[in-house]
C-alpha cells in the first residue's frame, strides 16, 4: 500500500518522533516529502 | 499524512484540516480542501517491514495507554470516513 | 582516589511577574497583531496571592511534596486555597515565590549599564522600596539589603518597554542606546529584557542557595549557568557570560564561570560537568545556576483564556545547585565510566534507542537495572499547563516510557508494567520554563528523601530538542544517578517527598 506513495509526517517529541516514522515509511517504500517533529515545551 | 501525535483532539483538528481545510479559517488552509488522507503511524503496522517496526515502534506501542490508543484509532477512522 | 562530588543543596525560586507576560514571545506577537486582545490578557492574569497558593508552586519551593500534589483534586488553580487551608507560603525550604515588585528591585540591581537599561520612575522607586523593606534577604534587616534608586527620566523612547506593577508605572526598559547598539536587533529592549531577567532571577536562586547553605559568596570557586537565553550582540549572539553575571550579582567575587548550553538538558549537563570538575579536584565548590525565561511567559495564554482559566505561565523559574567535595553526608552523583547516560550522535531516533542509552546502558555499568532505582525524575511539566497545548500530560508519558523500557529490556514483565508505572509516577509540578522542568527540578525533594534515608537511589533523566535550532535533526538526552552518601547515618526524619 505504501510503496511509491508520497507522505507528509508530523511527529511529536513526547509521543512518536518524526524521524522514527520516517524510518518506518521509507522501509515500506514510501517517499517522505516533508517531515517535522513538534515540541511544545 | 502520517501522524505520531497521541492526542485525539489535536489529531482531529489536523486530519480534518488537511482533508477539508482549516475549520477555524485562521491559517493558510482556511477554505482550502486538500483532500489528503490521514493515518496515525500505529495504524500502519501491517505495511512496515517487521524488523523495522520492532526497532522503531515496538516500545511506542507499549507506551501509549490502551484507552488513548483506541481513541486515536477511532478519531482517524472517523475523519477519513467523514464526507469526502 | 579522588574525592567524590556531592550535591549539597539546591534552591528553587519563582518570580511572579504577571505584567511581563505581555513580553513573552507568544503574547508579544499576538498582541502586535491584535491589540484588542490586551484587555483580555490583563483580565486573565493572576494575583500574587493566587500564584503563591497555587499547589504546583508550593511543590516547586518545597512546602508540599509531589505526593501531596497527587492527592489534591484538579484543577489545581481552583482548589489550591481550600486544599492548603491557608494562603500558602511565599517562603519554602528550597526558596521563595518573589512578588513582582521585589523582582523589579532585583532587576535594577542586576542592571550594570549607564544610562540604565531599566529606568525606574519616582513612583516606581517608592513602591519598590516599600515592598523590599520587609524582604528577609533584601530588606533593611536582611543579609544583603538592596537600595532602589529613582532614575533621571530620559527623553521619550518609542522602542522602550513599559514595566508596570499593577497600577504602578514602575519605569521603562530600554534597548542599547549607544550608537553601535541602536540598529542591532540582538540588543533591542525585548532581548535585553529577557537576558537581564535571566540574570536577576538566577541571582535570586543563588542568593537563597548561599543563605540556606550558610555559605559566604566568596567561598564559591566556579559558577556554571545553564539557562536558555542567548546573550550577545550581532557578532556573538549566544556568546555566554551569564554564569559570571549571576555570580557577580550574588557577590561571588572569587569565582569564575562559564555557560553550558544544551536546551532542556542544560541543567543536567551542567550538573554532571560541575561534579566532574569537583571530583577531578580542580574546584572544591561549584554552583550550577539557571535564570528564568521571559520568552516562555504566556506561551499557552490563548488556551488558558479559551477555557476561562487564569494565565498560569506568569512566573520566571530559577534554580541554583551547590556541588562540593564529599562532606560525608550529602548524596553523591555516580561518575564511573559509562555511568552518565547520553544520546550518541549516531544513535537511532527511536524512543527505544534513546531510553536504552539513557536508562539501560548506564545502569548496567553500575550493575543495576531499572527496578533497582527508587525514583525517577524525568521532565516534570505541570500537566495543567501542558494539556492546553495538545501535548497531554508529558510527565505521565515519561513515566510510561521508563516502564516500557523496563519491559523491553526484560527487567519487568509486561503484566507488571501498569503497577510499575504507578510505583514510579509523580505529578508534574514545574512551570513550562524549558530547562527548568527537566528532571533537576526534583533535586530539592530528591536530596531531602536521600538524606532522610527514605530511598537509596534516584535517577534524573533529561531530554533536549536540539532540532529546534534548525541546524540538525538530532535530539539529546542526559541522565545520572544520585545516591545516598554511605557516610551518612540513615535517619528516618524528614517528610515523604513522593
Amino acid at each position: 500500500m505504501l510503496k511509491g506513495m508520497k507522505a507528509i509526517v508530523f511527529g511529536e517529541r513526547d509521543d512518536i518522533a518524526g524521524l522514527a516514522i520516517r524510518a518506518c515509511l521509507e522501509a515500506a517504500g514510501a517517499e517522505i516529502v516533508y517531515e517535522t517533529t513538534s515540541c511544545f515545551v | 499524512m502520517v501522524f505520531g501525535i497521541n492526542e485525539p483532539a489535536s489529531l482531529e483538528i489536523l486530519a480534518s484540516t488537511f482533508k477539508k481545510g482549516d475549520p477555524s479559517y485562521a491559517g493558510a488552509l482556511g477554505g482550502v480542501a486538500l483532500g489528503l488522507r490521514s493515518y496515525h503511524i500505529l495504524e500502519l503496522r501491517d505495511e512496515i517491514p517487521a524488523d523495522v517496526w520492532e526497532q522503531q515502534m515496538a516500545m511506542e506501542e507499549l507506551e501509549i495507554e490502551d484507552e488513548v490508543r483506541a481513541q486515536v484509532l477511532d478519531t482517524m477512522e472517523r475523519v477519513r470516513a467523514d464526507g469526502t | 582516589m579522588p574525592s567524590r562530588a556531592v550535591v549539597r543543596n539546591a534552591a528553587f525560586c519563582l518570580a511572579h511577574v504577571p505584567d511581563l507576560v505581555r513580553y513573552g514571545s507568544k503574547p508579544r506577537r499576538e498582541l502586535a497583531a491584535h491589540a484588542e486582545e490586551a484587555e483580555r490578557v490583563s483580565r486573565g492574569l493572576r494575583s500574587e496571592a493566587a500564584a503563591i497558593r497555587y499547589p504546583p508552586s508550593q511543590v516547586f519551593i518545597g512546602n508540599l511534596s509531589p505526593a501531596d500534589l497527587a492527592d489534591l483534586p484538579r484543577p489545581w488553580f481552583q482548589g489550591g486555597a481550600d486544599a492548603l487551608a491557608a494562603d500558602g507560603n511565599a517562603r519554602g525550604p528550597f526558596g521563595e515565590i518573589a512578588g513582582e515588585a521585589v523582582f523589579y528591585g532585583l532587576l535594577q540591581q542586576a542592571d550594570s549599564r549607564e544610562p540604565p537599561l531599566f529606568e525606574v520612575s519616582q513612583a516606581g522607586a517608592r513602591a519598590l522600596r516599600e515592598e523590599l523593606a520587609t524582604h528577609p534577604l533584601y530588606g533593611a534587616g536582611g543579609t544583603r539589603p538592596l537600595q532602589v534608586q529613582a532614575d533621571r527620566e530620559s527623553a521619550w523612547d518609542p522602542d522602550a518597554l513599559a514595566l508596570r506593577w499593577g497600577d504602578v508605572d514602575v519605569g521603562r526598559f530600554h534597548g542599547d542606546r549607544s550608537s553601535e547598539g541602536r540598529d542591532d536587533p540582538n540588543l533591542a529592549a525585548p532581548f535585553l529584557l529577557e537576558n537581564l531577567c535571566a540574570k536577576a532571577s538566577g541571582g535570586l536562586a543563588l542568593d537563597w542557595l548561599l543563605h540556606d547553605s550558610q555559605l559566604e559568596p566568596e567561598a564559591v570557586d566556579y559558577v556554571i549557568s545553564c539557562g536558555e537565553e542567548a546573550v550577545g550582540d550581532r557578532y556573538q549572539r549566544g556568546g555566554g557570560g551569564m554564569a559570571k553575571a549571576i555570580g557577580e550579582f550574588s557577590g561571588c567575587a572569587r569565582a569564575s564561570g562559564m555557560d553550558v548550553k544544551n536546551f532542556c538538558a542544560g541543567p543536567a549537563s551542567a550538573l554532571v560537568s560541575a561534579c566532574a570538575l569537583v571530583q577531578a579536584g580542580l574546584y572544591e565548590r561549584v554552583v550550577v545556576v539557571a535564570g528564568g525565561s521571559v520568552a516562555k511567559l504566556g506561551m499557552k495564554f490563548q488556551g488558558c483564556l479559551e477555557r476561562d482559566m487564569p494565565i498560569l505561565e506568569d512566573c520566571l523559574a530559577s534554580l541554583a545547585i551547590l556541588v562540593t567535595a564529599d562532606d560525608g553526608e550529602s548524596p553523591f552523583v555516580h561518575l564511573e565510566p559509562g555511568a552518565v547516560g547520553s544520546a550518541p550522535i549516531g544513535a537511532s531516533a527511536s524512543d527505544e534507542a534513546l531510553y536504552r542509552d539513557l536508562l539501560v546502558a548506564p545502569l548496567e555499568r553500575l550493575g543495576l537495572t531499572i527496578p533497582d532505582i527508587d525514583r525517577f525524575a524525568p521532565e516534570l511539566h505541570n500537566p495543567e499547563i501542558m494539556e492546553l497545548s495538545g501535548s497531554g500530560d508529558v510527565a505521565r508519558k515519561n513515566f510510561r516510557s521508563i516502564a516500557a523500557m523496563a519491559v523491553r529490556a526484560g527487567q519487568i514483565e509486561r503484566e507488571e508494567m501498569q503497577a510499575f508505572v504507578e510505583r514510579i509516577s509523580m505529578p508534574g509540578f514545574a512551570p513550562t520554563q524549558g530547562h527548568v522542568p527537566s528532571g533537576v527540578v526534583y533535586l530539592g525533594h530528591a536530596l531531602r528523601a536521600l538524606r532522610a534515608g527514605e530511598v537509596q537511589r534516584i535517577m534524573i533523566v533529561s531530554k533536549a530538542s536540539l532540532f529546534l535550532g534548525r541546524i540538525t535533526e538530532l535530539y539529546d538526552g542526559v541522565s545520572f544517578v544520585l545516591e545516598a552518601n554511605p557516610g551518612a547515618a540513615s535517619g528516618s526524619k524528614g517528610d515523604s517527598a513522593c
